[in-house]
């Protein structure tokens, strides 16, 4: 009984947990500018995200060790200042989208400026790393988040995408000229999707929980159902963006703009929705975000680590969880628009995606970690898989952001 | 340099994106101008300001989150009114001033909209889709 109830709530956090700024804004242009034609984008960066998920918890769970352990001890510190320089710019710039985001999220139910109201975002964020039990953060904004599932219940409430918007499933409505911006999108959200802070994340949080031989199962359920039903929304948003925003010609640059997605459908009700929606993920967004960067640099130099030990006992990766947050609080200050952000972060993060991906491929197949749960032939050629295209991605996802103009 | 080395990764890449291209674009061409970009997303701005100042007129919205979402759209187009003249691809001068003046009017709605009865909301939710309209006559055709 008490597996099965882990296994639920794995399932439900990751569920509530797959919405961040990123995933939410890549999601709403995508539906707004090209109807139903990038659903394959999201249905890949997901199959992606799934794989990458298990692996980094067996990993975990099989060695006792983190990933970032993993990079370090088998690659060498050197090799490992790679993936940890392009985690700390690609995550900072989320840390302030997400901030950003949250704080929207409060303008939008008190009518106060956002930019007054992002050092009570950072304020939350900093109280909650500090005092809030792991478990707390893991389970609370996730929980939150499964608020999610009313954008799939917005499409139920349209009555399901229009027949002729079926088409742009295979045929998207690209206009002369939007070529760019399309592939732009489409890289995004593999990068907003696969993001490697996640992976990080939950490798330091089965660490966190004492993963074993025993938590293999529960690992393979959040992976695949939780990762699996968080994409539904995602799916759902890009319809339901599809359905609401393109006809009236907006193109969901902006987050009040996404918000109209929830308020055609349910009103009052769904605009507050969209507010809580919004703050609750990007406040898990931001949890994570903030605790894998400080994990990724304590374990990376060796330093004494973990949310749930005593600040004195982990002093450099408690400093770490404030220097993150003032950093991430510092560029939202800047002024720049946290959707603005949210893209710039998903594209660098696609762009540095095969730094931070390569060194599973050596990982997976180390009898020294994974004993006798190596990947097999399959979870090889689906790692092969996705590197080939997080290159790909890599090379073009800058071009395409100067070509399409941000 | 072995085969499977960088160059033929990039060269890989490259193709791939290429053929990618080649097949969802058609004849599709990349990029639009700068004006095209900034006039598209004007639109967008303000035909969103119009559904929100509607909505909560007609009680589908508090005034509190319309408020919210006023300020964040005022600034995504602040300032767009005075970079017209300047972007490339922009249409002749009279029509980009016309835009502008049009522009600099909906930015003082977005700054302070009639959330309530007392004053002439219906005035403004026009104005906000003139303007927006105004703006996508601008866009190429489909």
């Amino acid at each position: 009984m008490k597996k099965v109830f882990a296994i639920a709530l794995g399932v439900m956090t990751a569920t509530g947990g797959f919405l961040d700024a990123g995933a939410i804004t890549t999601a709403a242009a995508a539906g707004a500018n090209f109807g139903l034609g990038l659903v394959w984008a999201m249905v890949l960066a997901t199959v992606a995200v799934m794989l990458l998920v298990e692996m980094s918890g067996r990993l975990t769970a099989m060695s006792g060790k983190t990933y970032a352990d993993g990079i370090r001890e088998r690659f060498g510190f050197k090799f490992y200042l790679l993936p940890l320089t392009s985690e700390v710019v690609a995550n900072s710039l989320l840390l302030a989208a997400d901030l950003g985001g949250m704080s929207i999220a409060l303008a939008l139910l008190t009518g106060i400026s956002w930019h007054v109201l992002l050092p009570v975002s950072a304020m939350l964020v900093f109280v909650m790393v500090w005092r809030a039990p792991f478990s707390l953060i893991e389970n609370g904004p996730s929980l939150f988040g499964l608020l999610a599932l009313a954008v799939v219940a917005g499409v139920l409430a349209m009555g399901g995408p229009p027949a002729e918007l079926v088409p742009t499933l295979w045929q998207p409505p690209i206009e002369d000229g939007q070529l760019a911006e399309y592939l732009f999108i489409a890289a995004a959200i593999l990068g907003a999707v696969i993001s490697p802070y996640l992976l990080y994340f939950y490798s330091s949080g089965a660490g966190e929980e004492r993963w074993s031989r025993r938590s293999l199962g529960i690992n393979r359920a959040t992976a695949v159902l939780g990762m699996g039903f968080g994409s539904v929304t995602a799916l759902a948003l890009i319809v339901l963006s599809a359905i609401v925003l393109a006809p009236a010609g907006i193109s969901g640059g902006t987050l009040p703009e996404i918000g109209l997605t929830l308020v055609q459908p349910f009103g009052t009700i769904g605009g507050i929705l969209f507010a809580v929606i919004l703050f609750t993920t990007c406040l898990g967004a931001s949890l994570e975000v903030v605790l894998s960067l400080s994990y990724n640099i304590a374990q990376g130099f060796g330093w004494e680590w973990g949310e749930t030990k005593k600040p004195a006992k982990a002093a450099r990766f408690n400093l770490l969880l404030i220097v993150f947050i003032g950093l991430g609080l510092g560029l939202s200050l800047l002024g720049s628009d946290p959707l603005q952000l949210a893209l710039f972060g998903s594209a660098f993060t696609a762009l540095v995606l095969p730094i931070s991906l390569l060194p599973f491929l050596v990982l997976m197949n180390d009898p020294d970690y994974l004993h006798d749960r190596v990947n097999g032939a399959f979870g090889n050629l689906a790692l092969g898989g996705i590197l080939a295209i997080s290159f790909v991605v890599a090379v073009v996802s800058i071009p395409l952001l100067i070509l399409s103009g941000g | 340099m072995r085969p499977g080395g960088r160059p033929a990764r990039f060269a890989f890449a490259l193709a791939f994106t290429l053929a990618l291209a080649s097949v969802v674009g058609g004849c599709a061409s990349w990029t639009e101008t700068p004006f095209v970009r900034e006039a598209s997303d004007a639109a967008s701005t303000l035909s969103a300001a119009a559904e929100l100042l509607e909505a909560s007129h007609t009680e589908r919205l508090t005034g509190s989150y319309v408020q919210g979402a006023f300020l964040d759209l005022e600034e995504s187009i602040s300032g767009l009114d005075s970079e017209l003249p300047q972007l490339e691809g922009r249409p002749d001068d009279a029509t980009v001033k016309s835009l502008a003046d049009e522009l600099r009017t909906t930015v003082s709605i977005l700054r302070m909209p009639c959330l309530d009865s007392s004053c002439d909301w219906q005035g403004q939710l026009m104005k906000l889709r003139d303007t927006s309209d105004a703006f996508t006559a601008q866009l190429p055709a489909p």
